[in-house]
């Protein structure tokens, strides 16, 4: 289709399609999370930085998915204000399992969080699975994070958070939007 | 006070005979109603005083003909009738009299044998022919002659109907008891090939259909459960055991695990003939929980009741799935509760607990760290230096704080499964190779001397 269609019916549909209410989850400073989106965790810290964002958003009920032998002392989470009747632990989870499990958590649409935890993206991370992923959890009411030690392309990704210590957090990109 | 007994007899007709397995099934069924179930010939008494919420006749009635009919059973002209004693309901049933002393005499029978007379013998036949020729047309006839003149006449089987007529609460009765190894079979052609877990499941849906109502009625739930396949040849039978980290009652959830563990089945072990026969057997059962049970989230905010019932078939599943039901170590699924083992490794145990929340244990202070090694790596100091072991390299990691956080001790006596132990617990503040700020949690092993790396923060 020659370009100048295209964008005019981009700006028909525009015109014409209302824009997508989507549930607002959980806030970043100056930004606020809506169902369906990934964000990726990066750092040392990394693990600390989720558990501040789980006991700030108590309501989100979440399952932690991890790629090797559990490593999460739930006896710290619960100290840290995080309820553990909230969460369900995952371990030992290949890239695959991860997706379909994830993908069924979504589907019950009880989950507001959805972990995925030392899963190398690149095995789980291509295009339709993510996009699958995405658009379950914006039907789910879900928001997904991926928390890995190195920073890895991927669709799908809309903020990353780099967090090297409690006070050593920083935003690292965003998509679609600025953080303050 | 005594309490008034109430029986309800269910009259099931005398035109067809029930097969004994059929009988079984239909007691199994009517335990729904009551736990006390006195079966007889073609005819069941039902004792519902001690039922706290009863159904209503008419209900009752048509429940039983939906329950008659899943067993394959015509329960069209089934009655059923209500009375204080086992002889009463049944002669009432039978007889449709209002007022006992009004039975026709043919009922004097009934009285004598109340759960198995059901047709009159040659010499019974003869009797009431001579009862009807005295001008006796029901029962109250037989009060008319001094009871003496029939003790006489008639002897212990005066005595038995006049037991049962007037003191029929003292009648002995035993409840029935449904057998304890519960089990469903089918069989068909060799034919008929099954090759996919698919076809099978599509045959063994009847059967757990028929098992889930009969534990329904039993007031039980699948904890465990075993298909046996016999195939088409002398080959031992394949077995295939599925147990459900919670007990189970929803066949919809029974039948979509049983799919996945046979096609996992199927896939490791292809099948190689055709099978003839399955089977299912219930090996564990366990009580069914009431609709009060609490939710785990109930404490925190109130959740609809299809959202909870969700929550419970959802974590059920994964319970099943990931998660052995035995909870030991190869669960790849599970929640977490706190225990009070002083060891923080052992501070916490995986656990399923869908309906209710695992009481609180005491607080624990100072801050543990939210990643905890199972097994403590040995790392070493040198001057402002701490070691650690990276694979085939040793790493090091420069110190810029040391800060004592706790000590943990345990005793032999106080600890059995450990054994005694002293550790002194330290947050450390180290740079790593990198340049980048870590926090570890390392301990001395006093009774050791080593220095051990548990945790991250």
């Amino acid at each position: 289709m020659p370009r100048p269609e295209l964008k005019a019916l981009k700006a028909l549909i525009a015109e014409h399609a209302p824009p997508r209410a989507r549930k607002v989850l959980g806030h970043l400073p100056g930004l606020s999370l809506h169902a369906g989106e990934g964000i990726e965790v990066l750092g040392l810290a990394r693990h600390g930085w989720m558990t501040g964002f789980l006991r700030q958003h108590p309501a989100l009920r979440t399952a932690w998915i991890q790629g090797e032998e559990n490593r999460l002392c739930p006896t710290a989470l619960e100290q840290q204000g995080v309820g553990l009747s909230r969460l369900l632990f995952f371990e030992r989870m290949s890239g695959s399992e991860a997706i379909e499990l994830a993908l069924q958590l979504l589907r019950s649409s009880l989950f507001g969080a959805i972990i995925f935890d030392g899963l190398a993206l690149p095995s789980i991370g291509r295009e339709a699975h993510m996009r699958k992923l995405q658009l379950s959890a914006e039907d789910g009411g879900a928001l997904l994070f991926f928390l890995s030690k190195y920073e890895q392309a991927s669709f799908g990704i809309r903020i990353r958070i780099r967090a090297e210590g409690a006070d050593a957090v920083e935003f690292i990109r965003v998509k679609g939007g600025t953080l303050a | 006070m005594k309490q008034t007994q109430e029986w309800w007899c269910l009259d099931l007709g005398f035109s067809s005979e029930i097969g004994a397995e059929d009988f079984d099934r239909l007691l199994e069924s009517l335990l729904r109603f009551t736990p006390d179930l006195v079966p007889g010939r073609k005819r069941v008494f039902l004792e519902m005083s001690r039922v706290p919420v009863r159904p209503k006749p008419d209900s009752f009635l048509k429940r039983v003909q939906v329950l008659a009919r899943r067993i394959g059973l015509d329960a069209s002209s089934w009655r059923f009738g209500i009375a204080d004693t086992i002889p009463k309901s049944w002669v009432q049933t039978r007889w449709r009299a209002r007022e006992a002393r009004l039975l026709p005499v043919e009922a004097y029978f009934d009285f004598i044998d109340p759960l198995n007379h059901f047709e009159c013998t040659r010499p019974e036949r003869e009797r009431l022919t001579c009862f009807r020729s005295l001008g006796m047309k029901n029962l109250e006839y037989l009060f008319t002659v001094p009871k003496a003149a029939w003790l006489v006449r008639f002897g212990e089987e005066f005595d038995s109907f006049l037991e049962h007529f007037e003191f029929g609460e003292r009648f002995v009765w035993k409840a029935w008891k449904p057998a304890e190894a519960l089990s469903e079979e089918t069989r068909w052609n060799a034919e008929e090939w099954v090759s996919d877990a698919e076809g099978l499941i599509f045959r063994l849906k009847p059967l757990v259909d028929r098992l889930c109502s009969r534990l329904y009625s039993l007031g039980r739930a699948i904890r465990k459960l075993e298909i046996v396949l016999k195939l088409d040849r002398p080959v031992p039978d394949r077995k295939i055991e599925l147990g459900f980290a919670f007990p189970q009652t929803s066949r919809t959830l029974i039948l979509k695990l049983l799919r996945e563990k046979l096609s996992q089945e199927m896939d490791r072990n292809p099948l190689t003939d055709p099978i003839v026969e399955a089977r299912i057997g219930i090996r564990e059962t366990e009580r069914r929980s009431q609709g009060s049970a609490r939710f785990a989230f109930s404490s925190e905010e109130e959740r609809s009741e299809e959202e909870r019932e969700k929550w419970v078939e959802l974590i059920s599943y994964l319970g099943t799935k990931y998660g052995e039901p035995s909870l030991e170590s190869g669960a790849r699924a599970f929640q977490a509760t706190l225990t009070e083992h002083p060891l923080p490794e052992r501070s916490w145990k995986k656990t399923w607990y869908a309906e209710t929340p695992p009481p609180p244990v005491k607080r624990i202070e100072p801050a543990r760290p939210v990643l905890l090694f199972q097994t403590p790596e040995t790392i070493h100091r040198t001057g402002p230096w701490l070691q650690r072991q990276n694979g085939s390299f040793q790493e090091r990691y420069r110190i810029r704080s040391f800060r004592q956080e706790e000590r943990i001790e345990g005793y032999e006596w106080d600890v059995e499964d450990t054994g005694g132990f002293e550790r002194t617990y330290f947050r450390v503040e180290v740079e790593n190779p990198q340049g980048k700020p870590e926090e570890w949690w390392v301990y001395r092993d006093e009774l050791l001397g080593k220095l051990m790396l548990h945790g991250l923060y």
